[in-house]
């Protein structure tokens, strides 16, 4: 069936030059790397573009790379999620251990590559939200009229230059490597209620990190929400909020913490449903009651 | 697009759309019986397949990966000792999976005996891809620990 449509040109580059002369010639290539959000969408077979060209990552030797010293993990683009966790298990964050680890099963895991797990739009993956709670920053490659320019942007910014709360990247870029800091966390926190990959209209997801401060308080709190077909919440206003609070939160402080996380939802995506304003609720609920119970245990009280 | 793979034993050069999935491969131009599982990529479970021994999704992968591949589909492998190790350890544990799951489940469980990843953590993980719901986990751990018993003491006569 369909074997008359037109089969899309494969471009199989083996280094990052070739890539991108093959970008220069093509500007609407496809980009692929593992394929698992492509395959997905329910029209990626049969391809109804008369002149569809893919570019096929997993040749480049330099996107497969993965470094690491004391500081800082570098993780090479089409590295797969599945190599991270089988690899670097005891190094990496623990909140991307988690995130990974939610995703689901290796056959899923194996396929999916870092980079393309961050590009992804549509529904979007859980990993952007809890890269930028870990402040990484990724090497952006862009080809621009037979020049190449590559530079480290924080996930963040990338969020912030689109508006609507989803990843964006210049035209004709390539996410190359992502850089995470090892530096460690008292607080690390993942949990996604609903699938991304099943439900995304109703799924997600919370990541959350911080360290231990004096006087029960939260130093660096990074907190970010992701409603894959909607966006991610996250803002440093919101984080600065949370390094006033004094833990344990009251049942009353929580329900006003709730309503000014809302405010900034509501700023970024307004249109959540009921079912993922629930899981959120239940979400925040289980983080909250994790910070209360560590703050509240002896050895926290000691040490502070 | 030409591409030269081995599908059941059998070297194929197959004409085809570069991204066509390999679930759509098996049906429409292999005839493959044990494979009618096409979910357009929604991650049911129902269709992995074996390529170079490791257990993948056939809705995942595209034809133009294929290259040089060596896939097993279910209709090889139900013939071979090692699916009678895994339909043994079904009989010992006491359960079977249900028509439906039942080629992709014990392709997977293969894919987790010949690499030897059998900590109760991995085998949950990696079964949480079939969403058929007929076997419980605890089960399916008790599966692959028997076919891995059976498989090493096969080995061992064998040696």
């Amino acid at each position: 069936m369909y074997e008359g449509l037109n089969s899309p040109s494969i471009h199989t580059p083996e280094n990052l030059a070739e890539y991108s002369q093959t970008v220069l010639r093509y500007p609407n290539v496809q980009i692929w790397a593992g394929g698992t959000n492509i395959m997905t969408r329910p029209k990626s077979y049969p391809s109804r573009s008369t002149d569809s060209e893919i570019v096929y990552l997993k040749g480049i030797e330099e996107l497969k790379k993965i470094t690491r010293n004391d500081r800082m993990i570098e993780i090479g683009a089409t590295v797969t999620l599945d190599s991270i966790l089988k690899n670097h298990r005891n190094y990496i964050p623990e909140v991307l251990k988690s995130n990974i680890l939610a995703i689901g099963s290796p056959l899923i895991t194996g396929r999916a590559t870092f980079g393309g797990a961050i590009a992804a739009r549509n529904p979007m993956t859980t990993l952007p939200g809890t890269l930028i709670t870990l402040g990484a920053n990724a090497e952006v490659r862009s080809v621009r009229k037979k020049t190449v320019k590559s530079r480290w942007i924080p996930i963040s910014l990338m969020l912030n230059e689109s508006k609507d709360g989803m990843v964006t990247l210049p035209p004709r870029s390539l996410i190359t490597r992502v850089r995470v800091s090892l530096l460690s966390s008292d607080y690390s926190y993942f949990k996604e209620e609903g699938s991304y990959i099943d439900d995304p209209d109703n799924a997600v997801a919370v990541a959350f990190t911080a360290r231990e401060g004096q006087m029960d308080t939260l130093i660096n709190p990074h907190f970010a929400i992701t409603f894959p077909t909607k966006g991610i919440v996250y803002s440093k206003d919101l984080d600065n909020i949370l390094m006033q609070l004094h833990f344990p939160l009251s049942e009353e402080e929580f329900s006003q913490l709730l309503q000014i996380i809302y405010t900034f939802i509501n700023a970024v995506t307004p249109n959540i449903t009921n079912l993922q304003k629930r899981r959120l609720n239940n979400i925040l609920e289980d983080m909250i009651n994790g910070i209360n119970a560590k703050v509240l245990a002896p050895s926290s009280i000691e040490q502070g | 697009m030409k591409i030269d793979c081995t599908v059941d034993g059998k070297t194929l050069t197959l004409s085809l759309n570069s991204n066509k999935p390999l679930s759509l491969i098996l049906q429409e131009n292999l005839d493959n019986q044990s494979n009618n599982a096409h979910c357009k990529g929604r991650m049911c479970g129902l269709c992995a397949v074996l390529i170079d021994g490791k257990a993948e999704l056939s809705c995942m992968v595209p034809a133009f990966e294929l290259k040089g591949r060596n896939i097993i589909t279910f209709d090889q492998f139900q013939k071979t000792r090692n699916m009678k190790d895994i339909a043994k350890a079904y009989e010992m544990a006491g359960v079977e999976p249900c028509k439906d799951c039942y080629a992709s489940r014990s392709l997977i469980f293969e894919s987790l005996i010949s690499s030897e990843e059998t900590t109760p953590d991995e085998i949950k993980r990696t079964m949480s891809v079939v969403k058929c719901n007929c076997m419980e986990t605890a089960d399916e751990v008790n599966v692959v620990t028997k076919a891995l018993d059976i498989r090493r003491k096969r080995n061992v006569r064998r040696s």
